[in-house]
């Protein structure tokens, strides 16, 4: 909002105003294992070295069908589909049991394979979550015989 | 139509003039009454006066270098030889307005010269002869405290009124940076609805039906909601004693105890020896903070930013109406905002001050009553805010206002206007380096009563002025929210930002030692502060001085702040120097004037 005084004016130009709005891992390692998709967060050291502001990273799947490739924009905003999404909190790894979603209208599995979402956000210790999102993707298919 | 100040100046100026006070004074005795005193025998028509004034017919004004408020005083002696007014000392003068008129006791009323407009103080009596009677000007009335309410004073809505009562309710005017708000319903009870709740010892409930409206006894109704009520409807019945409601309301609805139920017209008493009771379920609003109380609606322009350890948060509902607005998530520390009261172009010191004195106090000014036209465009416009959390005087609050911009707030006990005077007004003196201004008038030595020329003051030379500024309300030096940007500073630590100008030659020249006195403003914006040093540095780099002498009736009717120019064979005044009218005092009686004039 604007302000008059110069100190809210100073702050104001800074960006971001939180160090959590932009931080996230540095990458997603996405498999399934079993009945479950893994996703394993990589962080540049360990995990101690999660900088003391970050509280969870939040990590939501998508089932969206036969689709393929990672979806091209942010979806973490869009309605939630209990039907195909789920979501975990974690501070490395987040599994999503896929027994958990129900087979119709859309298949856990199938012979074109389906495709799986993965977004990820950084929530601080204040619960701001960041404005960056790390997105990722896995397709999953029957062995043809 | 009263004389002109000209034609009192020449009237003055004839030997065979005799001066006449008239003073009309207010007093309480049984009821609001008119006292009419006079140093002579006079009667203006219909009332006669009584002339027991002896003397003390002068009036000291003075400005202050400081930008503390000038306080004009005065005593009247009242004649009471054998105690014939020894009544006067039971009456009720306090704040009672006097007038004082100078003429001649053959003119009529009417030709009279308002000399002063004020209030009265006291009456005492220092000996068996006399009364003293002491006036001063009307920023008495302004003497008072800026708010007294507490949370107590708020409506039943609110939670925490019960646990923090005499708590007093911050007022905010114009912009303030990082403010605490207080927190003025802690519950998580404030909710858009709708809410259930349980009716309890009811004697029976046979006969309710679920779906019935419960709206035909108001009373009863009204202790089941704050708000206004949409409908409220029997939910189920629990058993013979009980029975869920459900309430549709922009409020919320109240627990408590009632005597009688009516549903659908049909009363429903308590069990025996009990009350009925009623709870409901809290929804799931928000916490709500109070940043203002006030009288201007909405209380607040715009709510710039709120805080949680320093760190911005979005919140539920500015409610911007009550002053309030409401957190829905739970904090993790200090909530502190950034808030502005008025429209960014009304935030300006004048205004502020105009605002407040028409707004708060038993005794609100008028447009009529205030004149800030006097002092320069730019400090006219320049922004500030002020954030009033404990009890404070209006009179201090509008005086830190008016010190912001170099102003001194000033009471004239009369105002010039059409070459002649009217009652006095609230108006703001700037207080700035001299300079020669065309036509000004002119002090000399054939205007002076000789051998009273003195330099009764000189005044200390600043080479350096610090001034602070952006007042930060809440300082936060530790424990900020840990993903806060590093870039924010110090930012919510320090409690002013300072603004520091030097004339690093005359620093030299007068051997500073360096060390420098902080002036605090209420100053928002770097640029203002900036100007604001520079000016008080323009002022106080050169040495100045109060050069004061007594003058003849011609200059009865200067101004306090007027441009003049003073010229005397001594103190290095031949050539004439531009000074500023800083005191007078004016014996009215006499007709002779004492000037100050800082050059």
């Amino acid at each position: 909002m604007a302000a008059l005084n110069s100190r809210d004016l100073f702050i104001q130009g800074i960006y971001p105003r939180l160090l959590s709005q932009t931080y996230s891992p540095l990458d997603l390692d996405i498999s399934l294992q079993g009945t479950n998709i893994v996703v394993k967060l990589v962080h540049p050291g360990s995990e101690a070295d999660i900088p003391k502001y970050i509280a969870s990273y939040r990590v939501k799947l998508w089932r969206q069908g036969e689709t393929s490739g990672t979806y091209a924009s942010d979806w973490w905003t869009n309605g939630w589909d209990s039907g195909n999404m789920l979501e975990v909190t974690t501070l490395g790894m987040a599994s999503f049991n896929l027994l958990d979603l129900p087979n119709s209208p859309t298949k856990r599995i199938s012979a074109d394979g389906i495709n799986y979402q993965i977004a990820c956000k950084a929530v601080d210790s204040m619960g701001t979550i960041s404005t960056k999102t790390l997105l990722g993707s896995i397709k999953i298919k029957t062995i043809s015989a | 139509m009263a004389k002109t100040i000209d034609q009192i100046i020449a009237w003055l100026d004839t030997p065979s003039h005799r001066k006449c006070v008239l003073a009309d004074i207010g007093y309480y005795s049984g009821s609001e009454q008119t006292m009419r005193l006079s140093t002579t025998a006079y009667y203006d028509g219909v009332n006669e006066y009584i002339p027991i004034i002896m003397g003390g017919i002068s009036f000291s004004e003075s400005l202050s270098a400081d930008y503390n408020i000038s306080i004009s005083y005065g005593t009247l002696e009242l004649q009471n030889t054998g105690g014939p007014y020894d009544h006067f000392l039971d009456y009720i003068w306090k704040r009672r307005n006097i007038n004082l008129y100078l003429g001649d006791p053959s003119w009529p009323k009417t030709d009279f010269i308002l000399i002063f407009s004020g209030l009265v103080d006291t009456v005492v009596s220092s000996g068996e002869s006399s009364l003293q009677l002491t006036i001063v000007d009307k920023s008495e009335q302004l003497n008072e405290a800026i708010t007294t309410r507490t949370l107590k004073d708020l409506s039943n809505d609110y939670t925490a009124k019960n646990t923090q009562e005499e708590k007093l309710l911050p007022v905010l005017f114009g912009e303030v940076f990082n403010l605490s708000p207080i927190i003025v319903d802690t519950g998580i009870n404030y909710d858009t609805g709708p809410w259930t709740g349980t009716i309890a010892y009811l004697n029976s409930t046979t006969g309710i039906q679920v779906g019935r409206t419960v709206s035909a006894d108001t009373t009863t109704v009204g202790k089941l909601y704050q708000g206004t009520l949409t409908s409220c409807v029997v939910n189920s019945i629990v058993d013979n004693n009980t029975i869920l409601y459900t309430v549709y309301a922009t409020g919320r609805p109240r627990p408590g105890i009632i005597t009688n139920l009516t549903i659908n017209g049909v009363l429903y008493p308590p069990k025996t020896g009990k009350s009925i009771e009623i709870t409901w379920v809290k929804g799931t609003g928000g916490a709500v903070y109070k940043i203002t109380d006030g009288i201007n609606t909405p209380y607040l322009d715009e709510i710039i930013e709120v805080r949680d350890k320093a760190a911005p948060i979005e919140i539920l509902d500015a409610r911007s109406p009550f002053g309030e607005f409401m957190q829905k998530n739970s904090v993790f520390g200090t909530v502190t905002c950034s808030a502005r009261s008025f429209p960014a172009a009304q935030c300006t010191v004048p205004n502020l001050i105009k605002y407040i004195v028409k707004n708060y106090g038993k005794n609100k000014l008028t447009d009529s009553d205030i004149d800030f036209t006097g002092i320069s465009t730019a400090r006219a416009s320049y922004k500030a805010g002020i954030y009033v959390t404990e009890r404070t005087n209006i009179l201090e609050v509008c005086t830190q206002l008016a010190k912001s911009i170099g102003c001194i707030l000033y009471y004239a006990p009369t105002t010039i206007s059409a070459g002649t005077t009217t009652s006095g007004k609230l108006k703001l003196v700037e207080l700035t380096a001299p300079i020669t201004v065309v036509g000004s008038t002119e002090l000399n030595d054939s205007l002076m009563l000789e051998g009273t020329l003195q330099i009764s003051e000189a005044f200390q030379v600043k080479p350096t002025i610090k001034l602070g500024y952006c007042k930060n309300y809440t300082q936060q030096p530790q424990d900020l929210a840990l993903a806060l940007n590093p870039q924010h500073g110090d930012v919510f630590k320090d409690e002013y930002w300072f603004v520091q100008k030097s004339d690093s030659t005359i620093s030299g020249l007068y051997n500073d030692t360096g060390e420098v006195q902080e002036e605090l403003t209420h100053l928002l914006i770097t640029a203002e502060a900036e100007a604001e040093a520079l000016k008080r540095l323009d002022l106080w780099k050169t040495p100045r001085q109060l050069i004061t002498a007594t003058y003849l009736p011609i200059l009865l009717f200067v101004q306090l702040g007027q441009p003049v120019t003073i010229k005397s064979n001594r103190f290095g005044l031949s050539a004439g120097k531009p000074g500023i009218v800083y005191s007078i005092n004016r014996d009215w009686l006499t007709g002779f004037v004492e000037i100050g004039v800082l050059v």
